[in-house]
């Protein structure tokens, strides 16, 4: 009797298991990671999406002329008036109202293009949030860093297609978005084409770039 | 029963030696997201030569484990349209560069550091400036610019992800700061639609050799009734332009590229005046216009109707 409990737990289990081998591992496999769970940019809908709230620096009533330090996130607010002969350090904005610092986010680091071969351009895209509290707009700009490719182009959705600038010959940078807005989670999809060189039957290729985000001032 | 069990566990055996292979000894599939929130976003500082600042930022890491790299670059901005002109790769050692330093112990400037997901951290700028400094403005980028990820085989574009924050520095031996501006643009249409939402354009020009910010109202009047809007106090850089905005603006979901946009129902003429006051002066700059506020798109309509309708009327009698 014993024995014949300990046999159906068997045959449950090899039923479990040829199930998971058989539906269960996605291409590629799974991928186990044992640590803490991260809020992820690529999960950030508005169920997931958790910005931490931080303050800002806020000096003392001090002199300027002196050397000072500025410490201690306290708050909200804008800075202190401290006027010695006109001299003055302020720290965040006069008119700020809320305390969501500025923040930015892609979904990943890395675009992946199929490495088979292709007749026409292969497109990727990348999320891309950023969050600006109270600060009154934000830029964003993007640019190859070595090696520059003719060969690669990016563009938001309802824009045309740009080569990235080559910023690592001091080329200014391409601006993807300019907003003046306050208080906007602005979401967009950044789209990554890449072309089949001429006289080429396959893609083999890897290039950088840079996207950088700044609140205005 | 004994053989039947044995079978059972070779076959356990089997089973879980694949799911193991199968499961623990892929290669890892690389897909680091970024996201970074930092605070400040913009430091004003008005300092004597040869005294010293530090300000304190926070970073908070909100994705996954990054390599940071803080740096300060300085800060270049389109004269006409005060717009950021982005930082490019090859930033050299430049005016200002060598007066900033991190007070952290174990984070430099220049040097990468790790953040956990998770984690905050506070860094402490210090900005020291010479003695022997040019009394001018000096405007630079704070940034946290992530590390490349690895590299492999595949065909792929790596990015780097970076956050930044503004630092405007006015070095001034006696604290009188020149400070001066004029309005180079106030537009609006003459004749406006009572249904339409007109949009106000000013724009203000710092001729003066410190950064100001502009302060003031804007007011919109009518025989029956009169209108405030206060001015955004928005930094303008020494020698650019800069459209002004209004604290409506802080309500706005949608560009603008204005400086207000008038959301009320407006019949008749109207008044608009701007009055800007630069802080930390008596400089007060006034601009008006008139405009005429008439639903002509709905009188044009209107007219069009019944001058189709008379001339079939017209017709029809003849």
């Amino acid at each position: 009797m014993h024995n014949l409990r300990k046999a159906s737990k068997f045959r449950l289990f090899f039923f479990i298991s040829f199930l998971v081998l058989e539906f269960g591992p996605p291409a590629g496999g799974w991928n186990f990671e044992f640590r803490p769970s991260t809020a992820r940019a690529i999960d950030m809908s508005s169920e997931y999406y958790k910005i931490k709230d931080t303050g800002l620096s806020i000096i003392k009533d001090q002199d300027i002329t002196k050397d000072i330090n500025i410490t201690g996130i306290m708050g909200e607010n804008y800075l202190t008036q401290f006027t010695s002969f006109g001299f003055s350090i302020k720290s965040g904005l006069s008119y700020l109202k809320g305390t969501d610092p500025f923040t930015f986010s892609l979904a990943a680091m890395k675009i992946e293009f199929p490495q088979t071969k292709n007749t026409g351009p292969v497109t990727k895209s990348l999320q891309l949030i950023i969050k600006n509290g109270q600060v009154p707009g934000y830029q964003i700009f993007t640019g190859q860093l070595s090696p520059f490719t003719t060969n690669f182009t990016l563009n938001l959705p309802g824009q045309p297609p740009f080569t990235p600038p080559d910023i690592s010959k001091g080329n200014k940078p391409y601006t993807l978005l300019s907003s003046n807005l306050h208080n906007i989670t602005k979401q967009t999809i950044l789209n990554f084409s890449l072309t089949l060189p001429k006289g080429k039957e396959k893609i083999s290729y890897q290039n950088q770039i840079s996207i950088v985000a700044l609140p205005k001032y | 029963m004994q053989n039947y069990n044995s079978k059972f566990k070779i076959i356990f055996f089997i089973i879980t030696f694949n799911f193991s292979l199968l499961t623990f000894n892929l290669p890892k599939a690389f897909a680091q997201s970024y996201s970074l929130s930092l605070t400040p976003s913009l430091t004003e500082i008005i300092i004597k030569p040869d005294k010293s600042v530090s300000q304190e930022y926070k970073i908070s890491n909100n994705a996954d484990p990054l390599t940071l790299t803080p740096q300060v670059i300085p800060m270049q901005i389109n004269r006409e349209t005060g717009e950021i002109i982005g930082p490019t790769n090859t930033t050299t050692a430049s005016d200002g560069q060598s007066w900033f330093s991190l007070e952290n112990q174990d984070i430099k400037l220049n040097e990468p550091f790790f953040l956990n997901s998770g984690q905050s951290l506070k860094l402490i700028l210090k900005i020291d400036i010479p003695a022997d400094v040019d009394p001018a403005d000096y405007y630079f980028h704070f940034l946290l610019g992530s590390s490349l990820p690895p590299t492999d085989q595949t065909t792929a574009t790596y990015i780097t992800g970076t956050i930044g924050s503004n630092i405007l520095i006015t070095v001034s031996r006696l604290g009188t700061l020149n400070r001066t501006a004029e309005i180079t643009e106030f537009d609006i249409p003459f004749l406006i639609d009572t249904f339409d939402n007109p949009k106000l354009i000013i724009k203000l020009k710092n001729t003066g050799s410190a950064f100001l910010k502009a302060r003031g109202t804007i007011t919109l009047e009518n025989p029956l009734s009169s209108t405030k809007y206060n001015i955004l106090p928005q930094n303008i850089l020494t020698k650019s332009s800069r459209f002004i905005q209004t604290t409506e603006s802080l309500k706005e979901k949608h560009e603008t590229n204005s400086t207000l946009t008038i959301k009320k129902f407006l019949f008749g003429p109207q008044r608009i005046t701007s009055t800007i006051k630069i802080e930390g002066t008596n400089i007060v700059l006034t601009k008006s216009s008139y405009v005429l506020a008439l639903p002509y798109k709905a009188i044009l309509i209107i007219t069009l109707i019944l001058g189709i309708y008379i001339f079939l009327k017209s017709r029809k009698l003849t």
